[in-house]
């Protein structure tokens, strides 16, 4: 009887738990690094995806700015200046498994051609949110807004957020544990700002979408993220 | 796909009732049985729709479409159609969300700055930066001073770069509006980069972007004359290309445009200023802050303007300024006062021609050198020769005796002052600053007086009918500081100290020549003399900043300050303790900003007013300071500001503002050097202000606008006079209401009404039924714009001002304006026609009022003239 019941609860567990799929899409803007000084320049355009199936998460951004850059180069012709943006037409590839705690990540940095592959293990709740009673309309969306801080009380990403959809839990480039569903984000150390377009929660996503074929690329391990017992 | 789900494909277009496509709104698909959302999208640019749903066939799904200002629509998705096509009507909301004045996003904000795009904004025709950021919410210009949000600007920056970035009413009055792309106003800023991210700061900054095809050079000529003979030409010309940024200004105007005082003044950095204010606390020049100076102003201004930013290798950004002005104002003013005098109220009138000559030179040096990532320093160098003229020709009568009377001033002035700033951040969480200011300035004074007829005016006095006044005036200025900032678990520490000394000496040579002997006059004696004081003050300052839902900042400082007379003075010295607790909080909280600052000091007197001998503040304007052994004086204030946008966009800011001055030395103020008969003795007590400033705007249906103000200010004062103790109030309230609206982008009109009434209650002892207190004034203005197809705009304005003074005088006056814009968009040149016209009255009334007297002070206006005005853009 005891097992009888750990089963019946284990399954009524799972079942909600995988009712949760999510396929969101994001506008997403940009900053540009490498103005010169005193010139401000619109923000470059790429599109957000974010997919959750049971547990499993992936996200990435697609660069819609190549369709105006293709070889991208930004010139400012008045200034005699070039700005050379990201030309990879995937970026930030971010994947997580909430039951094994695994966290792989692909994304571009300054000065280094070719993006590699990179796991870690980590706590969900490694990061807390400092949830503040500041609200907002945002995209017809009443939004909760929330902060994340390093351990130096360097800002991470500033969110505002709808607790009356679905929940989350890892959201778009891998914010731990974030309160509800990301209506808004600004994300601190790469200067982007993420704005809800679309989501659905009757798609189920694909396996394939978990696994792209550049996860078939050697995996380096880098520091864990665990929580200080 | 799982047994019993189906797909189905949803999509339509979105309008309004007239058919007219909507973007900018959001669709949801409900469950209604979980009773949950499982598809929402954002419309964003688009008005069509396309999506495919998941569902089963138990699932009774709705799908709603929302937009800000529109009535929520439902429609019900049929579970057996598997393609749903709907075109979506949305009916205008009008009763919670009115249609607002903007369209699109005219305002977004970043953290702590907010951008405003101007196009928003602008009517297309507003030829300067002045003209067109007063329309921008948020902005008001006060005599000249750009405010955001009721607080100084301190800088304003043209695509980030320091170009006259202090000279604001210079930019104000130049810069043209129409190569601004958006404004950046930027909050809680830092003045050193290095310090940015550290601590808090309090500048709000604006930055100006400028478009994209004028950032190579913008620039324009203005020329312009009218019916009475005058012109102007204006040439400008800011280079933002490359590494070198120049900017060029020229004026020269006889029309009575770009003149203010502000612009003088604005010649000088702030310390010089300051510091020689110390020693000068009067300024000839005269303004009135709600006529423009067209109206009564006759000029003949050269004005000559140039900064070169210039990098110097990789380190060093040289920043080189050069001024020259050169200018003649001439105005007429007559004033009526009203004098509560021991034996009755005495009605005093005068007639005063004015003429100011400033000449000015100043050039300025100005080096940042970046020493390594991590430290900095900065270089000043300023220097600046005056030669400022100062002539009146008077006549005044007091009780209907009449008198003539003549002043010539010449004022001379030379500045210098060094001034150095060395900044070290040490790491992310310290950084530490020195600075060095260097100060010396003279000053030298000739003034001749010569009147009339005053013995037979000043029956109970004879009085003088010469005065010829010499004053040279020399201090040097020196003050350093060293200060820490430091945060630490993310409270803002910073220790300071500081050391500052001066050194004044004055010579003063009056001769006043009496009446009846013909011989030197007693008064002489008096002021006649030469002076000298150091001051030295030395200060521990403290700085703490805390919380992050309210930002809590304290700042205090104690030190001590020391007053020595030296020779030829006796020699004597003085000594006391001075301090500073000030506390300020900044919290939002429901869109609702949060503003307070408190502030309780103890401070330095100046020490004219710890000087044991008679101050003139003007040749016939004579204060007698006596020394209570007191060398500071307490003071309190209190600034309260609220800031709060509602959800439909109505805008309400209140501010409050306190302050007490607590004066615990004597002085016994003479009024006038002439008319002293009253003899009062004042012994100035203390003295409050509270003001209290309400706004409140309604965006309403179909582009119109609707604004309430309210302000109100009490001044309360305790004066002894003649040893009675007596506790006088001046109440002022002003309230305006303004309502704008525009039709099709074609009419635009504005009709603002306000009434301000000023109110001196005196106590029972000096209050005489026959003169009133209350002085009134009423006003009406508006302004017409209609757009014609070819590229020309009428449009009109009027100004009705009804006074009754103190005296019971009552005036009105009405000034009308037609001007017709010519403006053909990307086309270089522009055209417009003014033709200015008075009715009702010469006259332009302001009212003052401070015990014990009440003032009424007419302008004369300039006649009516048409004046015609050419920009062609480069």
């Amino acid at each position: 009887m005891k097992t009888l019941i750990i089963i019946l609860f284990s399954f009524l567990f799972t079942k909600v738990g995988n009712t949760q799929n999510l396929v969101a899409t994001y506008d997403v803007q940009r900053e540009v690094i490498g103005a010169p000084q005193g010139v401000s320049l619109p923000p470059v355009n790429l599109t957000g995806y974010y997919f959750k199936k049971n547990n499993t998460i992936i996200s990435y951004l697609t660069a819609d700015y190549l369709k105006e850059y293709p070889n991208g180069h930004l010139e400012i012709k008045e200034l005699n200046h070039t700005i050379d943006l990201f030309t990879d037409s995937i970026q930030a590839l971010f994947y997580v498994n909430l039951d094994t705690q695994i966290f792989r990540f692909r994304h571009q940095v300054f000065e280094i051609d070719n993006p590699e592959n990179n796991f870690f293990y980590f706590d969900v709740d490694v990061r807390t949110w400092e949830i503040t009673d500041r609200t907002e309309l945002i995209n017809g969306i009443l939004c909760t807004y929330a902060i994340q801080y390093n351990t130096n009380r360097n800002i991470i990403a500033e969110i505002w957020y709808s607790s009356e959809f679905p929940i989350m839990p890892i959201g778009i480039r891998n914010l731990l544990n974030v309160p509800g569903l990301i209506v808004k984000a600004k994300i601190h150390g790469t200067r982007e700002t993420y704005t809800l377009r679309e989501f659905s929660t009757s798609h189920v996503p694909n396996d394939e979408i978990f696994w792209p074929k550049v996860f078939n690329e050697r995996f380096n391990k880098k520091a864990d993220l665990r929580k200080v017992k | 796909m799982v047994w019993g789900q189906a797909f189905i494909k949803v999509s339509g277009s979105i309008h309004d009732s007239v058919g007219n496509p909507l973007h900018h709104s959001y669709l949801r698909v409900l469950n209604q049985n979980a009773n949950n959302t499982i598809h929402y999208l954002s419309t964003g640019n688009l008005h069509t729709f396309s999506f495919t749903i998941q569902s089963t066939e138990t699932d009774r799904l709705v799908l709603k479409i929302a937009k800000t200002g529109y009535r929520d629509t439902t429609v019900i998705l049929d579970h057996q159609k598997q393609v749903h096509n709907f075109k979506i009507t949305l009916k205008s909301d009008t009763q919670t969300l009115p249609e607002v004045r903007i369209e699109s996003k005219p305002i977004w904000q970043n953290d702590d700055t907010t951008f405003y795009k101007l196009s928003a904004f602008s009517n297309g025709l507003e030829k300067n930066l002045g003209e067109v950021i007063s329309k921008v919410p948020g902005f008001s210009i006060i005599d000249g001073t750009l405010l955001y949000k009721n607080k100084v600007v301190s800088k304003i920056l043209i695509q980030g770069e320091d170009l006259f970035s202090e000279k604001q009413s210079l930019l104000l009055t130049n810069l043209p509006a129409d190569v601004i792309e958006h404004i950046q106003a930027m909050e809680n800023q830092v003045d050193n980069q290095l310090l940015k991210g550290l601590h808090d700061g309090n500048k709000t900054i604006i930055n100006l972007t400028i478009k994209k095809n004028r950032i190579r050079g913008f620039g324009y000529v203005d020329a312009g004359i009218n019916t009475l003979n005058k012109y102007m030409i204006t040439p400008l010309y800011f280079s933002l290309l490359g590494n070198t940024k120049i900017a060029l200004i020229g004026n020269r105007n006889t029309q009575g445009h770009h003149s203010s005082i502000t612009q003088h003044d604005e010649l000088k950095p702030a310390f010089t200023t300051w510091n020689e204010r110390w020693m000068t606390p009067t300024t000839p020049f005269e303004q009135i802050s709600d006529l423009d100076n067209r109206h009564f102003l006759r000029n003949n201004l050269w004005d000559a303007r140039m900064k070169i930013n210039n990098p110097i290798g990789k380190k060093i950004k040289s920043e080189t300024e050069i001024s020259y002005l050169n200018d003649t104002w001439r105005f007429d003013r007559n004033a009526t006062d009203q004098i509560q005098a021991d034996s009755g109220i005495s009605i005093k009138k005068e007639t005063r021609q004015a003429e100011t000559r400033p000449e000015k030179m100043a050039l300025q040096q100005k080096l940042n050198i970046t020493i390594d990532r991590k430290s900095s320093l900065l270089v000043k160098i300023f220097g600046l020769y005056d030669r400022t003229g100062y002539n009146t020709d008077l006549k005044q009568s007091l009780n209907q005796i009449n008198d003539t009377a003549k002043t010539n001033q010449v004022f001379k002035n030379r500045s210098l002052l060094i001034n150095t700033q060395y900044t070290n951040r040490i790491n992310d969480q310290s950084a530490f600053q020195i600075d060095f200011n260097f100060n010396n300035a003279a000053f030298n004074q000739n003034n001749g007086y010569n009147v009339n007829n005053l013995a037979e005016m000043l029956s109970v006095d004879p009085g003088f009918n010469e005065l010829k006044v010499g004053r040279r005036l020399s201090g040097t200025s020196m003050n350093g500081k060293f200060q820490l900032i430091k945060r630490i678990k993310g409270k803002l520490y910073t220790p300071a100290i500081l050391h500052e000394s001066r050194e004044v000496t004055i010579k003063n040579d009056y001769y006043f020549k009496d009446v009846i002997t013909n011989k030197p006059d007693s008064a002489n004696e008096i002021l006649t003399g030469a002076s000298a004081f150091k001051t030295h003050q030395t200060e521990i300052q403290f700085q703490y900043g805390w919380g992050k839902k309210i930002r809590w900042n304290m700042n205090s400082k104690v030190g001590i300050y020391h007053l020595n007379f030296i020779s030829p003075d006796p020699p004597r010295s003085k000594s006391d303790f001075i301090g500073n607790i000030g506390l300020t909080a900044r919290f939002s909280k429901r869109g609702t900003q949060h503003n307070l600052i408190w502030s309780v000091s103890k401070q330095p007197l100046h020490p004219y007013q710890a000087y044991q001998q008679s101050y003139a503040l003007s040749p016939v304007s004579i204060v007698a300071y006596f020394n209570s052994d007191k060398i500071t004086t307490p003071r309190l204030f209190i600034n309260y500001m609220l800031n709060r946008r509602f959800r439909n966009k109505h805008y309400f800011s209140a501010l409050y503002n306190h302050t007490t001055t607590f004066r615990n030395f004597v002085y016994e103020g003479r009024l006038n050097r002439i008319f002293h008969e009253g003899n009062y003795t004042f012994k100035n007590k203390s003295a409050s202000n509270h003001s209290i400033s309400l706004a409140y705007m309604i965006p309403m249906k179909k582009r119109m606008v609707l604004d309430f103000e309210i302000d109100a200010q009490q001044y309360a004062n305790l004066i002894s006079v003649n040893d009675l103790i007596l506790k006088t109030f001046y109440n002022q309230i002003h309230s305006a209401v303004k309502i704008e609206k525009r039709w099709k982008n074609k009419h635009e009109a504005e009709l603002s009404a306000g009434y301000r009434i000023l109110n001196t209650q005196l106590p029972n002892e000096l209050k005489n039924n026959e003169q009133d207190t209350k002085s009134h004034q009423y006003n009406v203005s508006g302004r017409y714009l209609y757009r014609t197809k070819m590229n020309i705009s009428i449009e009109g304005n009027f100004k009705y001002l009804s006074t009754t003074s103190f005296t019971f005088e009552k005036s009105s006056l009405l000034i009308s304006n037609l001007v017709l814009h010519y403006t053909k968009p990307n086309k270089p040149l522009q055209f417009s026609a003014y033709f200015d016209n008075l009715t009702n009255s010469k006259y332009y009334e302001t009212l003052w009022s401070a015990f014990p007297v009440n003032r009424s002070t007419k302008i004369p206006l300039i006649n009516r003239n048409l004046t015609i005005r050419v920009r062609y853009n480069l």
